[in-house]
Parts: structure tokens; C-alpha cells; sequence
């Protein structure tokens, strides 16, 4: 079996470490320029310059999204861009405008060019046209089932990437302007408005055919691949995609490392027990504020693979804490509260090495010394001791049922 | 030149005489958002149809396509090439691949509907030997206009494509509220529920498409259309029929009474944030 790449958003410079700690072979941001989500708090040069340095420094690297749909105002400084991201030494762009991916070969940069999923690529044939043009990579849009995306990757054209998880555009990626028409947002910009989530009556001439108290809606559910891993890996596929620039570190960390621990199994052991299956899609629920399905990935998706009722959605406040800094051997401490929490709660430990494991907070002292019996200032630096598994980096969250 | 949907062969002398260059007919399995659906064989009955009316003779094949439609698209393009078709529109770069290995790109029009939104992705697709490039319909007038290279069209009249999902939209809606609606190539229409305006959304079996409120209707605007350096027109006539698409001709060509759309989309810009359109 080839390794496989496992590819992580990041909105900014601390979801990508995180993203990388916790077991991301790459990550994909986007730059203050030419980016989808523009509501990310998107990258500077120089932070994806450290970015880059701190990827390498932990054998990972650093993908650049330059996948808007360009208008003509747009353009300018594009060759400039393109040049400063080869200097700082990026793995690769994502590109959904042939010019700018065309652009990127004719000014010799280095790094990989990939062609976004904006651009719905569904085919073989389609994959050697881009290889044609002298792409390095496609990224498979998200409506091809199994059978399909075995065929490609039988063909072997050019190296295929996938989506594993996150939320999925009702729409083929890119052929959707219903936010431009609806609120002038450019769906293809970075303005995204999300119109597809809204509700509507469903009409047959005068004649509404929807509920009033459940109308009709095109919201998905978000993807969640863990079953599909071990045969994305047996066909072939590149890269294992997670979506999501505009998630927290915690949900981030959460996925990641849930994947990261399925697929090293899968390396060691060429498959995964159905445990581990079983585990993985636990831990990946801690961290979901929307209710996940298979894409396209077990057929054409039907109802029960989209969201029609606004509690649909939840968020999640489980996540209490992050590990600053220990000392293993005194089971010490120090912690950045995120959530409120009370000493005696119980509790799970996860970090970049450590797997989901539980652990008792036994004292709580603040900067002066002062003894906590509960935390509910988020950002708040305290001290603890610590009955469990330790690590730096790692987060701790409620033990708590989602049911 | 202007090309149009067709619903009926018969109506060809009519639409030509109103003023069409060329119909666009769909085809099985390849087409999307057709008026027909003609099966491969009836191809050739076109062709002799619109050379004795003196028109032009172009496919639809704008479905996204899989492994599996590959053969397919071989099979039309070899068709097309006997037939001497005019021209295919596609959507998909894997029939452009295809018609390149057959030296048959000439034949080609892109039309992704959303995709195309400058100059240079226009002449990235010429570049390719392909016939033209359909530009993006959130386009307003003056980006048109920057636009406006030989190869570049517009949709003039019809309605907007705005939304293209795989998935079965609707009878996932009613098989949710256990009802049991024949949706099939029918069409609906959607409310936004804090509004009053009504989009149409049709699923068939390649997935659910939702449109525009209104037509766009490009009569104020056809002449500067033309002195920008747009040559090539095409009207969609989904949801009306071919009395409607001579009107509608005649008003651009000979004066006539225009059909009702709006142009408000020539004058309004899209922005990539809240901020930029608040």
C-alpha cells in the first residue's frame, strides 16, 4: 500500500500547527489574496513563510489555495503572488482558473499545481486533459461514488485527491451562484452566503406542496468517510481531504488525529477491526456541530443524508482546555481554559501522540496560587494536577454523552 | 450569430425565419437542461432538417460525466463528425480530451454557465482549438465588455442556470415528508421564505437544477452587445415554448414586441464579502 497524504484546513497560523502536531501530512490555507473564504482570517506571506518552516520542521507541508474564479479586477499582482508563494517554498497551489494555473507553469514556479474541485472533475479523461496541460494533481469532485473514483485512480493518470470529511456544497463545487443572485455574494469569491441552507416554500403553481413548519431546504449533512478510508487507501488515492478553513483547533485536532490513528492502522496492519472503525467515528463525533453522512460515497445521496429541521445543527462546548506545558513525572500542568469546567467533571485527554484517553483533574491553582474549584474564564492560564496521560499540546475536554 | 433551443423540428422554418443562425438540441444521456431528449439515432434526421432550413445544427452535451458516459461521448463525437455537426456544447474537460483525440475540438463551445469570469480563462479555452466560450451569466455589462474577445457568448434571453446538484433535491424533500410526488422533469418553484419571488427547480435524472426568478432579456442592451465584440448569442427557451422563442427572435432582429425578462443583472456587481455589497 503507498502512503497516503492526509490533507488539513487551517484558517489561520495556530489551527495549521495544531493541524500539523496532530498528524496532518499537509495542510491547505489560504492567502490574503486569490482565496475562497474570505471570512477565514486568511494568510499573510510571512505566516505562510513560518508556516511553511514549522510544516518542514515536522516532515509536512504546506498547500496554498488560489482557487477563486478571478474577474477581470482580480488579476492584478497575480504573477507576483504566484512568485512570492515559490520563494517561500509551498508544496503546491489549488487553482480553479486554468490562467492561473496555466500562469503558475509558464513562470517556472516550483511547487505542484493542483486543479480545484471548483473545476468538477468527474472523469479520466477529463484527469489526462489536465495532465495535458501539465497539472500535477486533480481534486475529485465530491459527486463521484466508489466505483468511480476506482476507476480513475486505476487509470493512474495523474495523482488523485479526495474529500473525507466536512461540509459538502449541495451543488458540483463551483456551478452554483444562487448566493450571487440572492445576496450578491460571490459564491465564487470567497462570498459565499449559503443560500442553500436556507428554507423555502416548495411550490406547484399557487398550490405550496412543502410543510410550513418543515420547509424545504438543500442543506447536507457534512461528509464523513471513516469507512471508506481503508479502500481509498487500497485503490490508491493520493491525499484524504478534510474540509473546513473556518473550523476551531479543537474540532481540527479532533479530526485530524481520528483519521491520522485510522490510517497509520491501516498502513501497519493493512486494514482496520471494526473497533477501530467504531472508535474513530466516536471521537469524530466530539468534536461535529452538524450530523455527518456518507456523501456520495454508499449512492446517491437521499433524505437521510440532508438536513431539513433547524436543531439539525448543534455546538459543542466539550472542549475545556488546552495543554500549554506539563512536567510528566509530577502529573503538573499548565492549561489555557477554553470552557467552563468544574474540578470534579470527568474528563478526556487527546494530543498529537496521545489517543483519547480519560483522566482526572485533581487541584486547580490560578496564577497567585489560589485554589479553583471551576474554571468559566475562557483564556484564563491555570495549574493543575493531573491523574492520566499527559502531553504538551494536548486538549482536554468533557467526558460527556451526546446522545 | 444567434442560436436557440428548438422544442419541435417542425418549427424550424419558423425560428428561421425570425432571425436564428442555429438550434441547440439535448440529446440522451449527454444533455442537461434540454427542452428533448433525441435519442442518438435521430440525429441525422436533424441535421437534414436544419440544413433544408439553412440553419445550423448544435448539441447539448452539458452533463458532468463519469467513466462510465465516456463511451457515450465517444459515440457522439463520431456522430458529430459523420454528420457534420456545427457544434457541441460542453461543460466537462473530459470531452474536450475526447474531441482533441479525434481533432475535433473546433467543434466545441464551453459553457460551465459559472465558471468563465475573465479575459484570459476565455483565451485559455481558445487556446484549446475549441469554436467559443460561454461567459459566466454574474456578469455585469462592463466586465462583458473586457471580455468581449471573437469566440465570447452570451446567453441574450432565457433563464439563468444558477444551481447544478447531483443529488435528487426534491424527492428527497417529499420522500422526508413521506409523500409520494411524481418530480421527474417537472417544474416547481421555490420561495425563499422571507421573500415573494419565485425561482423554478426541476430534478431529472441528472440531478436537481434551480434558475433565475425571471429571464434575462437583453433587448436595451443587444447593440452594445455587439459593438463590445460579442458575436455570438444564444436564447434559452426552458419553461416557454417555440411561439415564445420567435418572439423573442423578432425582437432582436426585426423590432418586434420583446418578451418579458429582466436586464437588472448587466447593472449589478457581485462582491466577495457582506461588507463589499452592504
Amino acid at each position: 500500500m503507498k502512503p497516503i497524504e492526509l490533507l488539513a484546513p487551517a484558517g489561520n497560523l495556530e489551527k495549521a500547527k495544531i493541524a500539523v502536531l496532530y498528524g496532518a501530512d499537509a495542510v491547505y490555507v489560504g492567502g490574503k489574496q486569490f482565496s475562497l473564504r474570505s471570512r477565514a482570517s486568511n494568510f499573510s506571506l510571512s505566516e505562510i513563510d513560518e508556516l511553511v518552516k514549522f510544516a518542514a520542521a515536522h516532515d509536512a507541508h504546506v498547500h496554498v489555495t488560489v482557487n477563486m474564479l478571478p474577474h477581470e479586477e482580480d488579476l492584478e499582482g497575480l504573477d507576483t503572488y504566484l512568485k512570492d508563494l515559490d520563494d517561500i517554498g509551498i508544496r503546491a497551489i489549488i487553482a480553479a482558473s486554468p490562467y492561473v494555473m496555466s500562469r503558475a507553469k509558464a513562470l517556472g514556479c516550483r511547487f505542484e499545481v493542483h486543479v480545484s474541485t471548483q473545476h468538477s472533475t468527474t472523469n479520466t479523461s477529463a484527469i489526462r486533459f489536465w495532465k495535458e496541460q501539465g497539472m500535477d494533481r486533480a481534486v475529485l469532485a465530491r459527486e463521484c461514488g466508489m466505483d468511480q473514483i476506482r476507476s480513475m485512480t486505476a487509470a493512474d493518470v495523474l495523482p488523485v485527491e479526495v474529500f473525507i470529511h466536512g461540509g459538502m456544497c449541495i451543488s458540483y463545487s463551483g456551478r452554483c451562484v444562487l448566493s450571487n443572485h440572492m445576496t450578491l455574494r460571490d459564491a465564487n469569491r470567497g462570498g459565499c452566503a449559503q443560500s442553500c441552507r436556507w428554507k423555502y416554500h416548495l411550490m406547484d403553481g399557487n398550490k405550496e406542496l412543502s410543510d410550513p413548519e418543515r420547509l424545504f431546504s438543500m442543506s447536507s449533512k457534512d461528509l464523513q468517510a471513516v469507512d471508506e478510508i481503508e479502500a481509498f487507501m487500497k485503490m490508491g488515492v493520493a491525499s484524504l481531504k478534510i474540509e473546513g478553513r473556518m473550523k476551531s483547533a479543537y474540532y481540527l485536532a479532533t479530526i485530524v488525529s481520528a483519521y491520522r490513528h485510522l490510517i497509520d492502522e491501516i498502513m501497519k496492519n493493512g486494514t482496520a477491526s471494526e473497533a477501530l472503525i467504531a472508535k474513530t467515528k466516536t471521537e469524530i463525533a466530539k468534536a461535529e456541530n452538524r450530523m455527518t453522512g456518507p456523501g456520495f460515497y454508499q449512492g446517491i445521496p437521499g433524505c437521510d443524508v440532508q438536513l431539513y429541521q433547524d436543531h439539525d445543527e448543534t455546538v459543542t462546548q466539550e472542549y475545556v482546555a488546552y495543554v500549554i506545558d506539563c512536567e510528566l513525572e509530577q502529573h503538573r500542568a499548565t492549561i489555557q481554559v477554553k470552557n467552563k469546567f468544574y474540578k470534579e467533571e470527568a474528563f478526556e485527554i487527546f494530543g498529537p501522540s496521545l489517543y483519547s484517553t480519560e483522566g482526572k483533574m485533581l487541584k486547580i491553582l490560578d496564577e497567585d496560587g489560589n485554589e479553583l474549584t471551576m474554571c468559566n474564564r475562557p483564556m484564563q492560564v491555570v495549574h493543575i494536577r493531573w491523574e492520566g496521560p499527559l502531553e504538551k499540546n494536548a486538549m482536554i475536554r468533557k467526558k460527556e454523552n451526546r446522545q | 450569430m444567434i442560436l436557440t433551443t428548438i422544442h419541435s423540428i417542425d418549427r424550424l422554418n419558423d425560428l428561421k425565419k425570425a432571425g436564428a443562425d442555429a438550434v441547440i438540441i439535448g440529446v440522451q444521456d449527454l444533455s442537461i437542461r434540454s427542452l428533448q431528449y433525441a435519442p442518438f439515432e435521430q440525429i441525422p434526421k436533424w441535421k437534414q432538417a436544419c440544413d433544408s432550413a439553412g440553419l445550423k445544427l448544435y448539441i447539448n452535451a452539458l452533463k458532468l460525466c463519469m467513466d462510465e458516459d465516456l463511451e457515450n461521448v465517444r459515440k457522439l463525437l463520431k456522430i458529430c463528425q459523420e454528420q457534420e455537426i456545427d457544434g457541441v456544447y460542453f461543460a466537462d474537460e473530459g470531452i474536450l480530451y475526447e474531441a482533441k483525440q479525434r481533432q475535433l475540438e473546433h467543434l466545441l463551445i464551453y459553457q460551465p454557465e459559472t465558471l468563465i469570469t475573465n479575459h484570459l480563462d476565455v483565451q485559455f479555452y481558445l487556446k484549446q482549438g475549441i469554436q467559443a466560450v460561454s461567459l459566466a451569466h454574474e456578469l455585469s455589462l462592463d466586465e462583458i465588455g473586457k471580455m468581449a474577445v471573437p469566440g465570447a457568448e452570451v446567453l441574450l434571453s432565457g433563464y439563468y442556470s444558477l444551481l447544478y446538484s447531483r443529488r435528487p433535491l426534491v424527492s428527497n424533500y417529499f420522500d422526508f415528508m413521506h409523500k409520494d410526488v411524481d418530480v421527474n422533469g417537472r417544474r416547481f418553484d421555490l420561495i425563499e421564505q422571507t421573500r415573494t419571488d419565485r425561482m423554478p427547480i426541476v430534478q431529472d435524472e441528472t440531478g436537481t437544477h434551480i434558475f433565475s426568478e425571471v429571464p434575462i432579456a437583453s433587448f436595451q442592451e443587444f447593440e452594445q452587445l455587439k459593438q463590445m465584440g460579442i458575436q455570438r448569442f444564444r436564447i434559452d427557451s426552458m419553461f416557454f415554448d417555440d411561439g415564445w422563442t420567435v418572439q423573442t427572435l423578432k425582437a432582436y432582429t426585426q423590432h418586434g414586441r420583446p418578451t418579458a425578462g429582466s436586464d437588472q443583472w448587466y447593472y449589478q456587481k457581485s462582491g466577495k464579502t457582506k461588507e463589499d455589497v452592504s
